[in-house]
Order: structure tokens, then C-alpha cells, then sequence
């Protein structure tokens, strides 16, 4: 069945009036695009990242956290920040301070931040490579300060004067010096001091003392004590205390620190810092002056009120080979004290070995066949101790 | 008539085993326990007036720990079994400054800032007898024991640096004599539920007199580093 002229006279209006609907719309959305792009906030500037580093190590946001110490007192420490911004060439200017709050109630900028660097918004790069001071991070003075404080990305859109915050990376500076401990006295030993020392009243449990040493002004060891004492003199080339001067350390509050590998007959001055844990040293407190002298512990004592026991230094490998001076027996002595004895655990089996080997080393030396059965042992463990030590040194 | 009255006593039966003391399934049993009590190395001993300990360490102890592992087999009245301990005590103190004269101890006026340490690791391999049958004969939940055995007791005197200065070891035998408090009794409930969790057959304290001799069995160039103390300690048997 066809349809009659009517109907597809109807069809044609329809159609004509539907293309009519869709001309209008495309009107509208050329009309108002521009409009659209002016008020929304798709191509505004934003930051999507910030990246901070000092010496070239990236700082995460935990050590942003106590980024500038007294130890960095000279303020000319620098930090790199790289900032990665999106919706570049619009208009109005943006700024990067320091601070703690840097617009004010009418979005005006605030006089007490510093400013570190600022363009305009069409200027500014996909990504901003900066360097800012430790000083201009604290704001310009390195101590006597411990405040949270931010780098604040302020963009100013209409150069109307008013700033709104883009981006906030916060971190707290804290170039406050600790209290310092005091120093109670110093007694010297054999080959050591026993520094004594009580902690500041009130002192947090996080701060840590440091036991410097010198000996004529000169540090006494090469290589220090690990040590937490991150000196001015160190990082700012200045003359006094030093790392290097580092002798002893101690965890706890009020303690007596030993200080070890001294030598005798030397006069050695002595010093307690504490150290916050942010880094920062308090004055130094000098504890005294000692001279390590020859003690006399139990066996010494022992030994000169005429006591006659043997402390068992009877070797398995002098039994076995007969006589002190066999290379084998020499190379074993060697070897505990280059090897063994530098160790902790070395020693206890030194001591274990002094406490249990007298009596074996009896039966092998008056058994042909135990010398024998022994040299055998030991030639082998010699050779599995050099295949050892080679290993460990290919490594 | 007669599988009534069996027919009762198998119904009773559980309870009458609750209410009953606890036997051990077994006639062997093991037992751990660590003892505390002071200790002071008896290196004064071999002189006749000299006391280089006593010089420096004075009356002062040191804390003596002593875990020990029983085995026992119960005959009854008594037991008898073995068991091996592991004791370690050492005490520290300010070293004297060396006046120079090597043939006579120092005057010993003046201390040193090094310490200067004793180190005792008496290892004891002991014969046990226990006499079970007291607890019950005088009513009170006291197990009188005595112990004794060899024991090789390593010691290590140390240096103000941490270093040794001496060590060694010094043969010789150990008694112990005490008494053991069943404290299963005080708690029955606790200590079944023990049993059963845990398989703890008992638990009881322990209080007794210990003696170590090492010297070496009487030889003179032996450090004698044994003691007579009193312990007090805590014993789990399975």
C-alpha cells in the first residue's frame, strides 16, 4: 500500500524543521564557546607537581621536616626546586614566597613573607627549574626560629591585586638551639675516659649527646663515631668543633659515655654537645682534661697478690705442631688477632676457645696419633679460613 | 542387682575422677625451670690473707641465672633422674689505677674510669633425687630434693676496654640442696587448665642452697670461681 501527496508533504516539513533545530544549537554553542573558555577553570595555571633537593638528593616530605637547621647557618645552602605547572598563557602574574600565611584577609599579599621568584602566568614554563636560599626559606635569619612555614604558589589572574594560593608545600625550620648538657667530669683509664654527663632538665627524648675529644687542639680519630653532631664547622668551613671531633655519642639523658682507643700518656680535652632532632648543636660545654694511664683490673690484681692459676693460652696448634713459633701456629695467631679479634663475636670465641682448649690440648700433645689427627684438622680449617677471606675480598 | 550398682559406678565415674588428685599419665617426667639468686666467684679462696676480688668489688653480688632442664623417673616415695643447667653471673667495676709496681697490688686508693669485669658460665650435669612421698607424709605441697654432679664452669675476667684480660675454665662438682613449693594445690582450676591447654603437669617454686666448687677438683693453678649461694626459682614440668 503507497502513501498519498499528503503524507510525504508532511515528511519534508519535518525534516526542513528538524535541520532548522540543529542549526540553531551549533549557533548557540559557537556563541557561547568563547564565553566558556574565559570563565572555566580548565585553563586556568595550575602546579600538578613539586620536586625539592639538596645536593642533588630529592628531599621527601619527611625531610622537609627539619630543612633548615643552626647547622646550615650560613643561609647560603641552597635548595633546588623544580615546579610542573598546566594551563600556561592565560593572564595575570604568579609568585612563589616563604612563610607562614602570605595573603591577607583582602587577598592582598603579605608583607612578612619573602618573595623568591615571580612572572607572568604567559611566561611561565611547563617546568620551572628554581633555586631558593636556606635563608630565604627561613625567612631571612638562621637562628633562634623553630615555626611551620610554606612555599606558597600565589597567582593574581585579573593583575587585580588579588592573590589566590595555586599550590602549598609546607615544612618547619627549626633553628633553635637545644640547651646544652653539662659536664660532670672526666676519669681517665687504660686506653680510655669515662665522660660523665647529666642532660638539661626537660630535655626531649629525641635529643642526642655527642663527647667530642681533641688532643692539642687536633681531632684524635680519622674516622669518628657515627655521628648526629651535623656541625656549622663541618658544612660552613668554619673554624671549632667538628665531626672529626666526634668521640663518643650517647642516646640517653644524663649518662656516662666511655670513650675507647685512646693512648696512654696523652692529655686529651674532653666536650659534651647535645644534638636536637632537627640537627641542631647546642653550645658546646667543656667537660675537662684526662690523661689515659695504665689501670689494674682483677687479673692483674689477681696475679700480684700471687695468684697461680693459669689462664689457659695452652694452644691446640702449639700441642699439634710442637712448637709456638710453627708457621701454622704463627698464621693462626695472625689470624685471631687481625681477624678474629675485630669482632665482637670473634672474641667470645677467642674466650671460649682459651676456656676449652687446655685440656685437649694436653691429650694432643702426648698422643702421636692426636698431633696428627689435629695438624690434619687444622691444616684444613687454615685452608677454609684463606678460601674464606679470598672470597670476602673478591666480593 | 549387681549390674545396677556397675551401671552406678560407671555413671560416676567422671566425676569421681575430677574430684580426685591429678596423677601424671607417666611415671617419667621432664622439667624446665631457671633459678635467680646472688653470686660472688670464690677467687679469694686461694690466698690466705690477699683479696684481689674483695679489693675491688667489695660485698657486692652478682645476679646468677641458671635455667635447668630435669628428667625424672618417680619410684613412689622418691624420684630419680639427671639434669643439666646453664648458669651465667657477672658483676663490674671501677678498675684501680696501676701505681707502676708490678710485684705488689696497687694501693688501691685511686679508680680508674675502665671497668674491670668476672664472668662466671658454670655447666653442671647433675644426678637428681626428689622425695615425693614427704609432700604427702607431712600434708604440705614441700618436695625436698637434692641434686649434685660434675661442672665445668667457664669464666672471663675483662678489661676496662671490653677486652679479656684472662678466661678459662675451671673443673670441679656442684650440690644443691632445697625444697620445692607445688603451687598446682593453691590453684587447682588454673593449674588444670593448664594441664589441659598446655600440657603443664605442674608447676611448683624453688628454694635451695647451691654450692660450686670449681678448683680444678684441688689443683692449685685453677681460678676458683665457684660459690655457696642461695637461689630462689620457678619450675614447669611436662
Amino acid at each position: 500500500m503507497s502513501r498519498g501527496p499528503a503524507a510525504h508533504g508532511f515528511d519534508a516539513t519535518s525534516r526542513g524543521l528538524a535541520h532548522l533545530l540543529r542549526i540553531a544549537t551549533l549557533v548557540r554553542v559557537l556563541w557561547c564557546l568563547p564565553i566558556l573558555l574565559l570563565t572555566s577553570n580548565a585553563w586556568a595555571l595550575t602546579v600538578t607537581g613539586v620536586e625539592l633537593s639538596l645536593d642533588g638528593a630529592l628531599l621527601t616530605s619527611e625531610d622537609l621536616d627539619g630543612l633548615v637547621n643552626a647547622a646550615r647557618c650560613t643561609c647560603e645552602e641552597k635548595v633546588d626546586a623544580t615546579y610542573t605547572f598546566s594551563g600556561l598563557g592565560s593572564g595575570g602574574a604568579v609568585v612563589i614566597m616563604a612563610g607562614t600565611r602570605c595573603i591577607d584577609s583582602d587577598e592582598r599579599l603579605d608583607d612578612s613573607c619573602t618573595e623568591l621568584w615571580s612572572d607572568r602566568v604567559q611566561n611561565v614554563s611547563s617546568f620551572e627549574s628554581l633555586t631558593f636560599s636556606m635563608k630565604e626559606l627561613a625567612g631571612g635569619s638562621c637562628s633562634g626560629t623553630e615555626a611551620t612555614r610554606s612555599l606558597f604558589v600565589l597567582v593574581d589572574t585579573n593583575d587585580e591585586d588579588r592573590w589566590q594560593v595555586l599550590h602549598e608545600t609546607a615544612f618547619s625550620i627549626d633553628t633553635e638551639a637545644p640547651e646544652a648538657p653539662t659536664g660532670t667530669e672526666v676519669v681517665a683509664g687504660e686506653g680510655l675516659a669515662e665522660v660523665v654527663f647529666e642532660a638539661p632538665d626537660d630535655a626531649p627524648t629525641t635529643t642526642q649527646y655527642q663527647v667530642l675529644c681533641d688532643a692539642s687542639g687536633e681531632a684524635v680519630f680519622t674516622s669518628p663515631e657515627d655521628a648526629v653532631f651535623d656541625s656549622a664547622a663541618d658544612r660552613c668551613e668554619e673554624s671549632g668543633p667538628r665531626e672529626a671531633f666526634v668521640c663518643a655519642e650517647s642516646q640517653q639523658g644524663s649518662a656516662s659515655v666511655t670513650v675507647l682507643g685512646l693512648e696512654n700518656g696523652t692529655e686529651y680535652t674532653f666536650y659534651v654537645v647535645s644534638v636536637d632532632d632537627a640537627g641542631n648543636p647546642s653550645a658546646i660545654e667543656t667537660v675537662g682534661k684526662a690523661t689515659p694511664s695504665p689501670e689494674e683490673d682483677l687479673w692483674e690484681r689477681y696475679k700480684r697478690s700471687g695468684g697461680i692459676a693459669d689462664p689457659g693460652h695452652c694452644f691446640v696448634a702449639t700441642a699439634a705442631y710442637g712448637d709456638y713459633d710453627d708457621p701454622t701456629v704463627r698464621w693462626f695467631r695472625v689470624f685471631r688477632d687481625t681477624r678474629l679479634a675485630k669482632s665482637s663475636f670473634g672474641r667470645d670465641v677467642i674466650d671460649t676457645y682459651y676456656a676449652t682448649s687446655p685440656p685437649a690440648a694436653r691429650r694432643i700433645a702426648d698422643d702421636p696419633l692426636f698431633r696428627a689427627a689435629a695438624r690434619e684438622v687444622l691444616a684444613r680449617v687454615r685452608d677454609f679460613a684463606v678460601a674464606t677471606m679470598f672470597a670476602g675480598g673478591a666480593r | 542387682m549387681n549390674a545396677w550398682v556397675l551401671v552406678l559406678l560407671v555413671a560416676q565415674t567422671p566425676k569421681a575422677e575430677a574430684e580426685r588428685p591429678f596423677v601424671p599419665p607417666t611415671l617419667v617426667s621432664t622439667t624446665v625451670g631457671v633459678k635467680l639468686g646472688p653470686y660472688q666467684a670464690d677467687i679469694d679462696s686461694e690466698f690466705g690473707s690477699a683479696t684481689p676480688l674483695g679489693d675491688l668489688f667489695k660485698d657486692d653480688t652478682g645476679i646468677y641465672v641458671v635455667p635447668q632442664v630435669r628428667l625424672l623417673r618417680d619410684f613412689g616415695f622418691f624420684g630419680l633422674g639427671v639434669s643439666v643447667s646453664v648458669g651465667y653471673t657477672q658483676q663490674s667495676t671501677k678498675a684501680f689505677v696501676d701505681d707502676g709496681d708490678e710485684t705488689t697490688p696497687s694501693s688501691g686508693t685511686e679508680l680508674s674510669g675502665g671497668e674491670t669485669s668476672v664472668r662466671v658460665i658454670p655447666v653442671a650435669a647433675l644426678g637428681v633425687v626428689r622425695f615425693r612421698g614427704v609432700m604427702e607424709w607431712i600434708g604440705l605441697p614441700l618436695i625436698p630434693y637434692v641434686e649434685a654432679g660434675p661442672a665445668y664452669a667457664f669464666w672471663r675476667i675483662g678489661k676496662g676496654d671490653g677486652s679479656a684480660a684472662a678466661s678459662g675454665g675451671s673443673l670441679g662438682w656442684t650440690v644443691n640442696a632445697g625444697v620445692a613449693l607445688r603451687i598446682d594445690s593453691f590453684e587447682p582450676f588454673a593449674s588444670k587448665a593448664l594441664r589441659d591447654q598446655f600440657g603443664v603437669q605442674g608447676t611448683e617454686l624453688t628454694f635451695e642452697w647451691s654450692h660450686l666448687s670449681a678448683d680444678g677438683f684441688g689443683l692449685q693453678d685453677v681460678l676458683r670461681v665457684g660459690d655457696s649461694t642461695w637461689t630462689a626459682g620457678l619450675a614447669i614440668g611436662f
